[in-house]
């Protein structure tokens, strides 16, 4: 085989890229130290990761992140199917020639970005795996398939996100795994902030978002009495985005905040009844 | 003496405290759907929601009948005569009456009536007022009642805007139901004015002269002032107060009660020391007079309520209503439990007389006669013996605990056909949700050998190829049977706590065992293997377990007669259980082991092993079996599981049932929620 054949293939449709900041700061608010702790970690080359229920804003986070250290962001959302080559890259075959086509990681490696692994705990085990040489002082990828060993440019760093709420029997990541990472514990922002962020998020008014706030507290509250899901910030902004373009408040809370969560009578019209006292239409 | 009227509304509180199976009692209502039953669980989810723990909505009992009330207090005015149960709170739990009256139902629908009663009287038990509650005159009383309801009401209004408008119907539907002006002597007609001004009112305004009280102190300083200013007023110093007529606005305002709210840890395992159900019941009862009152479920063959008569001249214990208890109909129920009710009682030496009741043994030393009860079969079979975990100095006892393997009893083969004749659609439930997990055929990837090629990797190996890498032999894709490496044990206790009533005709062993048999034959379709035990016991030296179904096991008519030979036992010493049964599940070498907790989750036995000891030593043995990759899951029938579960088995790794007949449905929704893959 010609060694000529072998180059590298410019990224194409692989996953979901953002390649560089926007001029504008995506929105987010903090609750902590996260910024400043992120930002050191960024300096010192630790990978992070960021513990937390769904739709709390840490993708939001990252990308705000990103935005701040002025460097390129690749998210790869993680499922069960995702293999080590969907990271990594594989060999393609094109114009009666192999090419070699990098993965998500490899770019991000090669190109000093920051690569954001979303749910990593659904990626298959291998995949999780090719990881480790990267979270470690040596900041090395490995890539068999071309006999490659990159050196991560300075600028890379890696983030993994984890819900702990979704314990899983089959799931879970494993010891050695989670020793490589500084955690941020993420959760749903205090009363007032969150109340801020779905103002913003979604241009309702200002009582709206604290009342749907305060019912989002309240329904919060029912976790321990068989509601598996919670709603989350993501939920209320997208509630209020349907009431701040004119559906009627309650009809938008029972649609998007109560429907969604269970399907159990009783708790279904505990929530009901909670939205229609608390909101008027 | 305390206050007459104290004294009555507390009776009615414990009245009302045990006889919590009136709410499915209700034979007198022949349209159930606009009674409090109809919306019970739906409130009480509210009803946490907004308080944000567990609340407990109750019956409030009907006021005793007028004849015993005026034998005990004197003449009371017709208006003042209570006719109907209030609505009313201790500060923790709620009352409400069982039904409302027909003509309250025009302006509001029964449903949002009971709704903003339950959360009228949650805004008023939040201010927690009962403790400052004045106790010197009637009058200061009422008015301070009257300011709290007001200031809670505004409240109300404030946070739930959505209620304005059933604020303002409930008022103009007790705004009609007024008594008459001229049966009142001036100080009470001033006191009705100062009610009829809150009730014509808008919720969110306080009508002069009250005000708005942030504090129940203010409230209390208003009544005072008031009071007094009535009294010049009136100026007919010699006119008593006889009260004003209550009604579902104005409610009760019962005791404080004992049990502080929300339930913390440490008082969570306080509570368990005490050996009753309840701790509160006897103490509190040992002081009350007794009103016994004609129910119409006197004559049901339910467990009633229990009280003490201290001015007896020979103390006895007896049933008030004379209702049966369990162990009345069989000589070998749980006495313990029975003791451990009884045993809190201030008397040192009770006796039983009563010929309605079985007779009781209640020495000093509960042990005593706990011991009476011999457990079959003892000491039969050899022990294993495993450690326990002493919290107070942080480490094992070596072979604290010895595990005794019993011969499963039989019971009646017709016992399994009958529970799957009387419940097909629940079966069917079980079996729909474990369906699912039936070993899927999954195609698998780049095998050396299959059905057909991998078109995949065969572009992939060329590719590579091409690139100068080595051939690849992993070309071919098969679709096979998903092997899943799994295995289940099933834990039930049946310690004589299970022995407990959850509904007219069932005890939680009852349900156990149908969610058993239920579970059990929709597993045995799935092919995962899987094993269940019973365990009880008493002492350490014998804690007992009963295997149904071992791994190996397969014989359907075999395994459905140990389970309907289930009853309940003694003790729940569950470190060894979970222990032992982590052994058998770490030898079968699956590679995901689930162990399944049924219980009323409070471990208990004769010596140490209860409260903290006993709560301490079951984290241990659950933290040990996850050391060796168990995954270990609670279910508990108990409705008011304490909290110590979420630290002995972790956050989402305990389901509360809400009502015990879901067990089958929830058992099988766990299991599928911890097998799915
Ligand atoms: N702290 C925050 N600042 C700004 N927006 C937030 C914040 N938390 C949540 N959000 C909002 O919630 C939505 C969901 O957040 P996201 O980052 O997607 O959640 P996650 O990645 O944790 O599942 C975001 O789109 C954003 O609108
Ligand atoms: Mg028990």
């Amino acid at each position: 085989m010609e060694e000529s054949l072998i180059k590298l293939a410019a990224s194409e449709n692989t996953c979901q890229d953002v390649p560089h900041p926007q001029a504008e700061a995506p929105y987010y608010l903090p609750f902590g130290d996260e910024v400043s702790i992120f930002t050191q970690c960024h300096r010192r080359h630790l990978a992070v990761m960021l513990k937390g229920p769904t739709g709390c804003g840490k993708t939001r986070f990252v990308e705000h992140m990103a935005w701040r250290l002025k460097r390129p962001l690749i998210i790869v959302s993680c499922h069960d199917d995702l293999t080590a080559a969907d990271l990594v890259g594989r060999f393609l075959i094109r114009d009666n020639a192999t090419v070699w086509q990098d993965g998500p990681l490899t770019r991000a490696v090669r190109t000093g970005a920051i690569c954001y692994l979303d749910e990593v705990v659904e990626a298959r085990q291998d995949a999780i795996v090719v990881i480790h040489p990267l979270t470690d002082y040596r900041r090395v990828l490995p890539i068999d398939k071309t006999g490659e060993l990159i050196e991560a440019t300075p600028g890379f760093q890696l983030v993994i996100s984890y819900n702990p709420g979704y314990q899983h029997v089959t799931k879970d990541l494993k010891p050695s795994t989670r020793q490589r990472f500084v955690a941020l514990d993420f959760d749903f922002p205090p009363p007032e902030r969150e109340a801020e962020i779905v103002i913003h998020e979604s241009g309702a008014e200002h009582a709206m978002g604290h009342d749907l706030v305060a019912l989002a507290g309240r329904i919060r509250g029912l976790a321990d009495r068989g509601l598996a899901e919670v709603p989350s910030t993501r939920l209320l902004v997208s509630t209020a985005r349907l009431i701040a373009n004119g559906i009627a408040p309650r009809l938008a809370c029972h649609v998007a905040l109560v429907s969604p969560l269970s399907d159990d009578p009783a708790l279904v019209a505990a929530m009901r009844d909670l939205v229609d006292a608390t909101l008027l239409d | 003496m305390a206050e007459p009227e104290g004294l009555i509304i507390d009776a009615a509180r414990q009245a009302t405290a045990f006889v919590s199976r009136l709410w499915d009692n209700d034979n007198n209502v022949s349209d159930n759907s606009c009674t409090l039953s109809a919306c019970r669980q739906r409130l009480e989810f509210l009803l946490s929601a907004v308080q944000g723990h567990a609340v407990s909505l109750r019956v409030a009992q009907p006021p005793p009948p007028p004849s015993a009330l005026s034998r005990l207090f004197g003449r009371i005015p017709r208006h003042l005569i209570e006719t109907r149960p209030l609505p009313a709170n201790d500060g923790a739990t709620i009352f409400l009456p069982m039904q409302l009256h027909p003509g309250e139902q025009s302006e509001l629908s029964s449903h949002h009536f009971f709704r903003l009663l339950a959360l009228q009287q949650a805004g008023r038990a939040r201010r927690r007022a009962q403790q400052m509650a004045p106790a010197d005159t009637l009058l200061t009383l009422d008015l301070f009642q009257l300011s709290e309801a007001a200031a809670a009401d505004h409240a109300l209004a404030l946070h739930f805007a959505g209620l304005r408008h059933d604020l303002m119907a409930l008022r103009r539907v007790m705004l009609s139901q007024r008594p008459q002006p001229a049966l009142l002597n001036p100080v009470e007609q001033a006191v009705e004015e100062l009610y009829c001004g809150v009730l014509k009112a808008c919720p969110d305004d306080i009508p002069p002269p009250l005000a708005l009280a942030r504090k129940p102190e203010d409230s209390l300083d208003w009544a005072v002032e008031m009071s007094m200013k009535i009294s010049i007023r009136t100026g007919v110093r010699a006119v008593r107060y006889r009260g004003c007529a209550k009604d579902l606005w104005w409610g009760k305002m019962l005791p404080p009660s004992s049990v502080n709210q929300p339930i913390r840890y440490e008082e969570a395992l306080r509570d368990m020391t005490q050996p009753s159900a309840n701790p509160r019941r006897s103490a509190n009862l040992s002081r009350r007079p007794q009103v016994r009152e004609k129910t119409p479920d006197e004559d049901d063959e339910t467990q009633g309520m229990w009280m003490v008569q201290k001015d007896d001249p020979q103390q006895h214990v007896e049933d008030p209503a004379g209702l049966q208890r369990p162990a009345d109909r069989d000589d070998d129920a749980d006495a313990g439990d029975l003791a451990d009710s009884l045993s809190e009682l201030p008397e040192a030496q009770l006796i039983s007389s009563s010929k309605t009741v079985r007779e009781l043994l209640l020495a000093d030393d509960p042990l005593d006669q706990r011991t009476t009860l011999v457990l079959p079969g003892k000491g039969a079979a050899r022990g294993i013996a495993y450690p326990e975990w002493d919290f107070r100095v942080s480490r094992y006892h070596k072979e604290a605990a010895i595990v005794r393997l019993q011969p499963p009893l039989l019971g009646d083969v017709a016992w399994a056909e009958s529970v799957v004749a009387r419940r097909p659609a629940l079966l069917r439930q079980v079996q729909l949700r474990l369906e699912g997990l039936r070993p899927r055929r999954i195609r698998y990837h780049r095998q050396p050998e299959g059905e057909e090629i991998d078109i995949n990797a065969c572009v992939n190996a060329f590719a590579e190829q091409r690139a100068g890498l080595p051939p690849q032999d992993r070309l071919y894709q098969s679709v096979k049977a998903a092997r899943r490496d799994i295995a289940v044990a099933l834990l039930i206790d049946i310690s004589g706590s299970t022995d407990g009533w959850v509904s007219q005709e069932l005890r939680i062993i009852d349900v156990e065992k149908e969610a058993l048999l239920l579970v059990y034959l929709a597993l045995t379709k799935l092919g995962d293997p899987f094993c269940i035990y019973a365990f009880s016991g008493e002492s350490a030296q014998n804690v007992s377990l009963w295997p149904l179904k071992n791994f190996e096991e397969n014989d359907r008519i075999l395994v459905q007669r140990r389970i309907g030979a289930l009853e309940p036992q003694l003790y729940t010493r569950a470190g060894a259980a979970i222990r032992h049964t982590t052994n058998l599940l770490t030898a079968t070498g699956a590679r995901y082991r689930l162990l399944i907790l049924l219980s009323d989750g409070k471990p208990n036995d004769v010596d140490r092993y209860e409260g903290r000891y006993g709560v301490e030593d079951m984290r241990q043995a659950v933290a040990e079996a996850r050391l060796q990759a168990i995954h270990p899951f609670c279910i508990t029938v108990d409705r008011h599981a304490p909290q110590y579960l979420a630290r002995v088995f972790g956050a989402r790794h305990y389901a509360v049932l809400q009502q015990a007949e879901t067990l089958p449905v929830v058992l099988a929704d766990v299991l599928r929620r911890l097998i799915r893959q």
